[in-house]
């Protein structure tokens, strides 16, 4: 019997929950596909975090730093689970590390799956002109923008009028049809960052439906109350580039008003979608993915549960969802490896 | 009045599919001269597009100003106001939500559409009673009943 | 500028504020007050103002004729202002309308029954309750205080309007309840009351007056005075306005 837990993906939710069960007295074995822990958020360079702005570091820092420094925690970057058998309470498992080839055995009493999403790549949609139109930017590419402080088109001068338009590549059966959950918010809280940073700009969302759920509300409310962002009702056909400016062309759904109006800059609320990692990590501890590539749980409202004894999923790699609830989720997950433990060793 | 009536009847009559066309798109110019030939009549006539080509806040920043008019930047076009309108179930053309986006976004064909019917606001109140986000829609009619009338209106576009 | 203008009909010789210290300050505040409607409605940048309305009566466009012009203008007047036809028409509270007829039948009765006692001898008084002139300062008075009073009320009735109404509405609204409450105290205390007391309301009615002619031009007030006026200028240009 072993007292150690293997963590597949060390971002949000693997960080938590490895954190917890060190702090609960476990061992951990964090695995992360990439060179550096974190997982989107230190990946993509957010600068802060919705609902509160609150610094990137600020939350990812301390869950970071625990990791790399806690003789409990065992962390392996640039490194994939290649095989798992055995049953809960005593898996073993194959740890590739992808630099050097090299393969390491490790016996694991259960398994946190938290392997995350994917930013839709938005030039898989040809109609927003994304990676062949200049100033046609990712929420996550305008993330690193903000965070650096510079906000500036591809001649470098910072833009006076910006588009945001919201479910590229999410509600739409040619891409993904959920809804990614945060972009509304996430694309808000950039718009207002933008009015802090560049002051003077005009900033227009075009959106469906703002899904700016529970206290995050008060973000929408804040842009158009405190920082006159617009607001235009309408899915984008087409952003064309007159080789000086984006042609934005839409309907302004409140008014049956077809436009066409040039941008400076357009910024893609790009939605969440599962990533490789996550397909490759199902494959290999053999969970069943959904009809839309995320991990499916046993049952759709208990999330942890994968549907094998041993293995517990957490965060976005089950469903689209906020930082704060991936969160809970690595802690939750946690709980249940805990449960595993105690059940099997005396910790 | 018979002559006023005429003229308007005649605005761009030679335009197939006339009546799908509103007034405020056809340009008629008065007279046409071009190289020195008389070319008034249908050849002057031009139909504007419905496409709208820019968003302009200049009337809207000038309501704002007005008495009454300071909060509607807060409207998100739920469109409670109309909902418990009496005027707007009586009559199209006089619709709270609508006047205040298309001041907001600076759509001048549809305010030279609309903007006389702003009068008809009988001023019940009913309208900021009901408002979720305290825009003071009754307020605001009559921001924009000045504003319509006032030089910031003219300094749009 | 309707209800400004009730002066109460007791005037007494030997009353603290003389009849002539009324006359002067009317004389200094209704002008004032129009001066300041006129810079009001300049303030918002708009051509119109409510005096424009004389302009109109002798401009080139529209109905042709003097006496035309003259019988558009009463009777827009007549149709649109005094019985509240655009108000009233679009109006699904019947209270609501009557509280506005009321105020303004009131205010406008005020000044008439103003108007005439001036022109009668006013040392006369205080006259007999049965005289026509004070009986129609009494009821204008009463009714103006009604009105308010139904429009104050309609506005505490409901938590949602009691929210969402502005601070210049109340005080617009209390000021017109008191100068009619005040009108009709003044009037009472004439009857039976002490002279001091009724001096003293007297002279709390001649202050109400005058915050009222001074506030009207910063009130919504200033609005439908104005809005009122475009509309009869438009029937009168014979302009094609919104149908009713």
């Amino acid at each position: 019997m072993t007292g150690t837990v293997l963590v597949v993906g060390g971002g949000p939710a693997g960080l938590r929950a490895a954190v917890d069960l060190a702090d609960f007295g476990a061992r951990v074995l964090l695995v992360e596909k990439r060179d550096q822990l974190g997982g989107a958020p230190v990946r993509w360079k957010y600068r802060s975090l919705a609902p509160d702005f609150t610094p990137t570091e600020e939350v990812m820092g301390p869950l970071i730093g625990f990791c790399e420094s806690s003789p409990m925690v065992e962390v392996h970057k640039g490194s994939v689970v290649e095989g798992c058998e055995g049953s809960v309470g005593d898996f073993t498992v194959k740890v590739r590390n992808e630099a050097d080839g090299t393969t390491t055995e490790h016996r694991v009493s259960s398994v946190i799956v938290a392997t995350g999403f994917e930013h839709f790549d938005a030039s898989v949609d040809p109609r927003y002109a994304y990676g062949r139109a200049p100033n046609v930017i990712g929420i996550n590419e305008l993330e690193a923008m903000l965070k650096e402080g510079r906000v500036v088109g591809h001649d470098g001068r910072p833009p006076k009028r910006v588009a945001f338009i919201f479910c590229v590549g999410s509600r739409d059966r040619s891409t993904n049809p959920w809804c990614c959950t945060v972009c509304c918010g996430v694309s808000i809280k950039q718009a207002i960052e933008m009015k802090q940073t560049l002051g003077d700009v005009q900033v227009y969302m075009i959106y469906m439906d703002i899904r700016t759920v529970g206290l995050w509300e008060k973000l929408y409310w804040d842009s158009m109350e405190k920082y006159g962002i617009n607001y235009i009702r309408g899915r984008v056909g087409e952003v064309y580039y007159t080789g000086e400016k984006l042609l934005v062309k839409g309907e302004d759904t409140l008014v049956r008003g077809p436009f066409e109006v040039l941008f400076d800059m357009v910024v893609l609320a790009v939605g969440i979608e599962p990533g490789p990692g996550t397909k490759q990590a199902a494959g290999v501890l053999g969970l069943k993915l959904n009809e839309y590539g995320f991990i499916a749980p046993r049952q759709p409202n208990v999330h942890v549960d994968s549907g094998r004894d041993g293995i517990f999923l957490a965060g976005t790699c089950i469903a689209p969802m906020s930082i704060e609830e991936t969160l809970s989720e690595g802690s939750a997950a946690a709980m249940q490896a805990a449960k595993v433990l105690k059940k099997t060793v005396a910790v | 009045m018979a002559a006023e009536e005429r003229k308007k009847e005649e605005k761009g009559r030679f335009i197939a599919e006339r009546r799908y066309v509103d007034d405020q798109r056809i340009v008629e110019p008065e007279k046409l001269e071009a190289g020195g030939v008389d070319m008034s009549g249908r050849w002057g006539t031009l139909v504007l597009p419905r496409t709208i080509e820019e968003f302009d806040h200049s009337l809207f920043e000038g309501v704002k100003r007005l008495p009454r008019g300071g909060k509607v930047g807060k409207c998100w076009q739920c469109g409670n106001c109309t909902a418990v309108c009496p005027v707007a179930h009586a009559n199209p053309m006089f619709n709270p939500r609508y006047l205040i986006h298309i001041v907001r976004m600076g759509y001048q064909a549809e305010i030279e559409k609309v903007k006389d019917y702003v009068y008809l606001c009988s001023g019940c109140g009913l309208c900021s009673a009901a408002c979720p986000k305290d825009v003071d829609p009754q307020g605001v009619m009559i921001a924009l009943s000045i504003a319509f009338k006032s030089g910031r209106a003219k300094g749009g576009r | 500028m309707g209800p400004s203008e009730a002066v109460p009909l007791i005037i007494d010789r030997n009353a603290i504020v003389g009849h002539a210290a009324v006359v002067d300050l009317m004389a200094v505040l209704l002008p004032l007050s129009f001066v300041l409607l006129y810079l009001r409605v300049r303030g918002w940048d708009v051509p119109f103002t409510p005096f424009g309305i004389f302009a109109s009566l002798f401009a080139k466009e529209g109905k042709p004729g003097f006496a035309a012009r003259s019988r558009a203008l009463l009777s827009a007047t007549a149709q649109d202002i005094l019985f509240l036809k655009r108000a009233g028409g679009r109006c699904e509270e019947p209270l609501h309308t009557w509280g506005r007829g009321l105020v303004m039948w009131g205010a406008l009765g005020s000044v008439a029954a103003t108007l005439l006692a001036a022109l009668t001898d006013p040392a006369a008084v205080p006259m007999a309750l049965t005289d026509p002139v004070r009986l129609l300062g009494d009821l204008s008075q009463a009714a103006l205080a009604s009105g308010a009073a139904i429009l104050i009320l309609r506005r505490l009735s409901n938590g949602a309007r009691r929210r969402a109404t502005d601070i210049h509405t109340w005080s617009l609204q209390c000021l017109l309840l008191y100068v009619g409450l005040s009108g009709v105290a003044v009037d009472a205390l004439s009857q039976g009351g002490s002279f001091l007391a009724m001096e003293a309301m007297y002279i709390s009615q001649l202050a109400s007056i005058s915050a009222l002619l001074l506030y009207a031009p910063f009130s919504e007030l200033a609005f439908l005075v104005w809005k009122g006026s475009l509309l009869v200028q438009k029937s009168l240009l014979d302009e094609a306005g919104p149908p009713g």
